[in-house]
């Protein structure tokens, strides 16, 4: 048995490690940062959660055609659970989608400012447009959403000759449930969420370092007039960068409502912890991103558990961390744990 | 081959180039001097559709390429070596290489690799490192056996000797001669060690704050005895 807090930790930071890697990725390519990061991954937990409910409605479809009763359709309904048929989909459904918007976001809106002479601040404010753009749809996603499980649920109603609710919620909505294992005793995210995290950091670092294209890709983002010059697209790399980076938000999104709360607005919540990884990385290292993002994942939860419960802290204050970790980050080591001389600090620690 | 025909181009409002005509022959080596600041790069850059031009036109063997972005540009047989960073500085000496002939196919690739290393074999020493711990006259090595690897028709060197000593850069100077002899490439060479760069020349070109003021034989350049004296530190006693 793994303890809970640890558990939380893992997954906390497997979900952190995508999304701070694409937020410096981006970074990277454009020099902005990318206020829109979180609600683009929070897209990806709406996927999830539509991908549950055509399965819901399909499964009790299923069961009122078979005559079912009330009692025994009730016992299905909360006996679904997701099949690894589903997380491959909602998983990949989350990346295309978070792609598709990211590759849109940089060719309608960043590319033509910056071509017209914006600078990182007007693109910055960009950022934040698109931010709230994304979130007004998502909102009026949730309403359309439950507008039609409520609409299926009447309808099945009528089939059925009782009263048929789904159980589902598209504002407030954890998904917990619907992950759990019986033979892991726990969460299937558990499992999952590292080894996602691992398996696309060997992919990423395996086009990044082996791959023509990859250090095409690197090349752009170092000296994107000398790439040109070489013959390399430097646009499309870029383009490639922006798909890639947010697919794995929508990757990442896609499996946050397995285990927190979700709402349209949650990006807001992820995206102080999201920047201060990416900060704490130095904002220009995809190593420094992975490294931000456990020890921020880290700060978070073992560590200010400790702190709560022995010195009374009231759990309220969390959101503190990331900001603490983002200014004293720039204070004292303005280009990350990645820009530090480690050789250096280690032969001072030794002496 | 290449023309450039009243080109007025410069960075944003800046204005660097004005009015500026020039021809560059095929098979020839055209050398561009001209004092510090005076747009011999941005001429360069500017061919490249590396900077923003507000009229003009430029014609590569009768393709206007005037506002064709770099890469396609590259892709029409035009190489170029940029004074300053003109290598990777993160990725190492093999993979700078390797970005240098992204256009080639594989096989090619190879075979200009190998050709490219002879003619700078301390380079086959330094493959795995990365190209900032170079020192800056292994680094301008770098750069130069990168825009040798692909097989240009045209090829644009910027201040190729700038920082190297002596002998490399008299070696730099024979191997652009080659190129030309050998593989019959056109040449555009800016230069502030004009002398030397003369030397070679089949046609010069003199740049003065944006504007062609001499354009002809660089033997007419090295006896004209005003142009000699003002911008080829040539006394008049030596002419
Ligand atoms: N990237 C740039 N942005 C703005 N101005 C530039 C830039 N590069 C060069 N300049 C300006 O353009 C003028 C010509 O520079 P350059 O073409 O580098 O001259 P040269 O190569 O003949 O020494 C100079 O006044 C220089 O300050
Ligand atoms: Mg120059």
């Amino acid at each position: 048995m793994i303890p809970p807090i640890v558990e939380d930790t893992i997954v906390y930071s497997s979900v952190l490690i995508l999304l701070s890697l694409g937020l410096t990725l981006t970074y990277m390519t454009t020099k902005v940062p990318n206020f829109a990061h979180a609600t683009i991954s929070i897209v990806g937990s709406y996927v999830t959660l539509t991908v549950l409910v055509l399965s819901l409605i399909s499964l009790a479809r299923e069961a009122l055609i078979s005559q079912a009763d009330s009692q025994s359709f009730y016992r299905l309904i909360k006996s679904f659970s997701f099949a690894p048929l589903h997380y491959a989909l909602f998983m990949a459904l989350g990346f295309l989608l978070g792609s598709l918007i990211g590759v849109a976001q940089y060719k309608l809106v960043l590319k033509p400012l910056s071509q017209r002479g914006a600078n990182v601040v007007q693109l910055m404010i960009a950022t934040i447009a698109v931010d709230m753009f994304l979130l007004s749809m998502l909102n009026i996603y949730a309403d359309k959403l439950l507008e039609y499980v409520v609409s299926k649920a009447n309808e099945l109603s009528s089939i059925a000759g009782f009263k048929v609710n789904l159980g589902v919620q598209t504002r407030d909505f954890i998904l917990y449930s619907y992950d759990y294992s019986k033979t892991l005793g726990t969460q299937r995210l558990v499992m999952i969420a590292p080894v996602m995290a691992a398996d696309l950091l060997v992919a990423l670092s395996f086009v990044l370092y082996r791959t023509k294209l990859g250090v095409a890709l690197r090349a752009s983002i170092e000296n994107p007039s000398l790439a040109s010059t070489l013959g390399v697209n430097v646009d499309k790399m870029y383009t490639l960068a922006w798909a890639l980076s947010l697919g794995l938000a929508g990757l990442a999104g896609s499996l946050i409502p397995l285990k927190y709360l979700v709402n349209p607005s949650t990006g807001q919540l992820f995206v102080l912890s999201i920047f201060a990884a990416s900060i704490l990385g130095g904002l220009n290292s995809l190593a420094g991103a992975v490294i931000g993002g456990v020890l921020i994942a880290c700060f978070e939860i073992p560590v200010f558990n400790y702190l709560s419960s022995h010195l009374g802290i009231s759990s309220a204050y969390r959101t503190v961390i990331p900001l603490l970790a983002m200014a004293l980050t720039l204070l004292f080591i303005p280009r990350g744990v990645a820009g530090l001389n480690w050789k250096k600090l280690f032969s001072r620690v030794r002496r | 081959m290449l023309k450039v025909e009243n080109l007025n181009a410069g960075y944003g409002k800046l204005q660097v180039l004005h009015e500026v005509s020039l021809f560059f022959p095929e098979r020839k080596i055209s050398v561009v001097i001209g004092p510090n600041g005076s747009g011999k790069s941005t001429l360069l850059k500017t061919i490249f559709g590396l900077t923003k031009i507000y009229s003009g036109k430029i014609i590569f063997e009768n393709n206007d390429i005037t506002f064709l972005p770099p890469h396609k540009i590259a892709s029409m047989g035009i190489a170029y070596l940029p004074q300053t960073n003109n290598v990777f500085e993160n990725l190492t000496v093999e993979e700078n290489l390797r970005m240098a002939g992204y256009n080639l196919s594989k096989e090619e690739l190879e075979a200009r690799l190998a050709s490219s290393l002879e003619f700078f074999p301390q380079l086959k020493l330094y493959m795995k490192r990365k190209a900032r711990q170079l020192s800056g006259g292994e680094r301008q090595m770098l750069a130069i056996a990168m825009s040798l690897i692909r097989k240009p028709r045209l090829m644009m060197f910027d201040e190729p000797t700038a920082a190297l000593a002596p002998k490399i850069a008299h070696q730099v100077l024979r191997s652009i001669v080659k190129l030309r002899d050998e593989l019959g490439i056109t040449i555009i060479l800016v230069e502030q060690n004009a002398r030397a760069a003369l030397e070679i020349a089949d046609k010069a070109s003199l740049l003065v704050s944006g504007r062609v003021i001499f354009d002809g034989l660089p033997k007419d350049l090295l006896e004209n005895p005003e142009l000699g004296r003002m911008y080829l530190g040539v006394t008049s006693s030596q002419v």
